[in-house]
């Protein structure tokens, strides 16, 4: 476990950071650019100093402002990815690879073997090349693998497919899921993309300007306004966790199982029984009073508004208390609010579009 | 008199050029280094009072610089009585006294290219290497080092050259003594003072010109293979 509490000003910008970590989950910083998240991981790493508070990571003090002990970067054992892969430019693959394993081996070693570590990340073919000769993508797999080998306690990550293209930061986020299964380190991703926050993350850490607004498992703290303020306009929605209760092949749809109901989507790549984040976009949830019949939408769920939040000039958007506990927000007009007589307390109807839900709104 | 191709006075001259310059050029490649690293990556109070006393002898009359260094080292000079007393050595008129002139000329050169490469090294490489578990040390040898090899080749060059050519301070406190302190400049200096020398004139300008360009030649072959090497496109020759 790592634990984080600490504060650091910069200028007139002041971080206050407190969460926790857990061995063998993703824990994902979450916020705009410019919210500190990198400065906040910066501090995890020792790369920049806090003023005040501490950092625990199983056991060992890395920065305790009160007893004055500032762990030096290179005695931390952090796994640490960059945005850009930062590898050494006049070393081979190989040579970038073993560069920080020389340290006295402790833990990954035990979990991921070099070998299966090489395969997992497919380095074998690039062992020999100079990183000049390595696409973007090769890059930051072989960063990752530097990382992974230096055997670290644990594993920060920068925003490690925000310059890559579609394809490749799926690659690069399949083998963080796989990883997670076999790393027992906590991992900490920072990301401004819910992308790659419904693929890998498992926890969330929720930063506006400075502060920390929300901690908590993923699916819980999406339902925060904070959360919704952050996504912005066009992001603005739910996130469920969800199972995988049945395939419908003939329908060429899928059943997905979430404390509040099952919901239809279209068939996703996904064994029964495996566990999976859905986002409902607040723009693809309809509201009636009444239970429709004769609908083309599968999805209709009982629910009671809980908040009402104007958004811009004639649309609003309402907070929905689903059976099960859950947040779903919805947007719609302001018109349509009137005309439906909705207030706090209304019982009604979500409607969710089936075909609104394809990739990329389900994430494994 | 003739020594295959040339003159045992040429002979003479090229080598002690050579020697200078050679000697010149290691003894402060690597106080360069060190001050071309402080300067690049160093954040301190007085670093423009560093830089420019570094730079102090490209923009100094090469004669005051000689002067300065006669001061300093002559029988009577805080260094060269220091000298004498501990080690019994006077520098002042040696082909030592050459090279230290030579040295301090070719330093704010040597200086400023090491310096060059230092800042394009990636300064997130650093960081890297000690989340890696790397220490200052191992950081200096295995990524500072290496990495800044265009600017350290780029700035023997520049330096071997500059020794080379070196005459005001050179002449100012070594001396001109032939076989000892006579390099090819002063040499060429000599013989061009009297008249009906032209052949013997020409004739050291020409082995200057050969000289300065092997070393050009070398270092631009030295220079691409790095380039290569680290897939750069940019060529570090001078």
């Amino acid at each position: 476990m790592m634990t984080v509490d600490f504060q650091k000003t910069l200028g007139t910008f002041t971080l206050s950071a407190t969460f926790a970590a857990t061995p063998g989950r993703m824990t994902a910083l979450f916020g705009r650019s410019g919210a500190g998240k990198t400065t906040l991981i910066d501090c995890l790493a020792g790369l920049t100093r806090p003023d005040t508070g501490e950092i625990i990571n199983h056991g060992r003090v890395f920065y305790d402002a009160e007893k004055a002990i500032n762990l030096a970067v290179q005695d931390r054992r952090v796994g640490y990815v960059f945005q850009e892969p930062r590898l050494f430019p006049h070393l081979s693959v190989k040579a970038n690879l073993m560069f920080g394993a020389g340290r006295k081996q402790r833990s990954v070693e035990a979990q991921i073997g070099v070998e299966e570590l090489l395969d997992l990340l497919g380095l074998h073919p690039l062992l020999t090349r100079l990183p000049h000769r390595l696409s973007g993508g090769e890059r930051q797999r072989v960063a990752l693998g530097r990382a992974l080998l230096s055997d670290p306690e644990i594993l920060l990550l920068d925003e490690p497919v925000s310059a890559l293209d579609q394809a490749r930061s799926s690659e690069i986020l399949s083998f963080l899921q796989t990883l997670k299964g076999r790393l027992n380190i906590p991992m900490i991703l920072v990301t401004h993309r819910v992308e790659d926050l419904l693929r890998v993350a498992d926890d969330l850490v929720l930063i506006d300007n400075g502060k920390v607004i929300a901690t908590g498992p993923l699916a819980d703290v999406a339902g925060e306004a904070g959360f919704q303020s952050i996504l912005g306009d066009d992001g603005a929605g739910s996130v469920f966790a969800m199972t995988v209760r049945n395939h419908r092949r003939t329908d060429h749809l899928s059943t997905l199982r979430f404390a509040s109901g099952d919901l239809f989507v279209p068939l996703v790549e996904a064994a029964v029984g495996e566990h999976l984040h859905v986002r409902i976009k607040a723009t693809d949830v309809a509201i009636a009073k009444d239970r429709p019949a004769n609908i083309s939408m599968l999805n209709i769920l009982p629910a009671e508004v809980v908040e009402i939040l104007g958004w811009q000039s004639g649309q609003i958007n309402l907070r929905l208390r689903l059976p099960g506990g859950d947040v779903l927000w919805a947007r719609i007009t302001a018109k349509s609010a009137s005309d439906l007589k909705i207030t706090v307390g209304s019982k009604v109807y979500a409607l969710i579009k089936a075909v609104a839900l394809a990739d990329p709104g389900i994430l494994r | 008199m003739t020594d295959g191709l040339l003159t045992s006075f040429e002979t003479a001259a090229l080598w002690l050029s050579v020697k200078v310059a050679f000697w010149a050029v290691g003894l402060s490649l690597p106080l360069a280094f060190t001050v071309a690293y402080i300067l690049a990556r160093g954040q301190f109070y007085g670093h423009g009072i560093l830089n420019a006393v570094v730079h102090l002898p490209l923009v100094l009359p090469p004669v005051v610089v000689g002067y300065g260094l006669l001061l300093l080292f002559a029988r009577g000079g805080p260094v060269g009585s220091w000298l004498q007393e501990n080690f019994d050595v006077s520098l002042a008129f040696t082909w030592q006294a050459a090279a230290i002139a030579s040295a301090v000329m070719a330093f704010p050169l040597m200086v400023r290219a090491i310096r060059m490469s230092i800042e394009a090294i990636e300064p997130g490489l650093e960081a890297a290497a000690r989340t890696l578990g790397a220490s200052a040390w191992r950081i200096y040898l295995t990524v500072i080092l290496p990495l800044s090899l265009p600017g350290i080749l780029t700035g023997t060059v520049l330096g071997f050259a500059r020794s080379l050519g070196e005459f005001g301070a050179t002449i100012t406190f070594a001396a001109n003594i032939p076989g000892q302190t006579q390099t090819l400049p002063l040499a060429l200096f000599s013989v061009a003072e009297s008249p009906g020398n032209e052949v013997a004139a020409a004739r050291l300008a020409i082995i200057g010109v050969v000289l300065a360009l092997a070393a050009l030649l070398a270092s631009e072959v030295l220079a691409r293979r790095l380039a290569r090497r680290l897939g750069r496109q940019e060529r570090y020759s001078p």
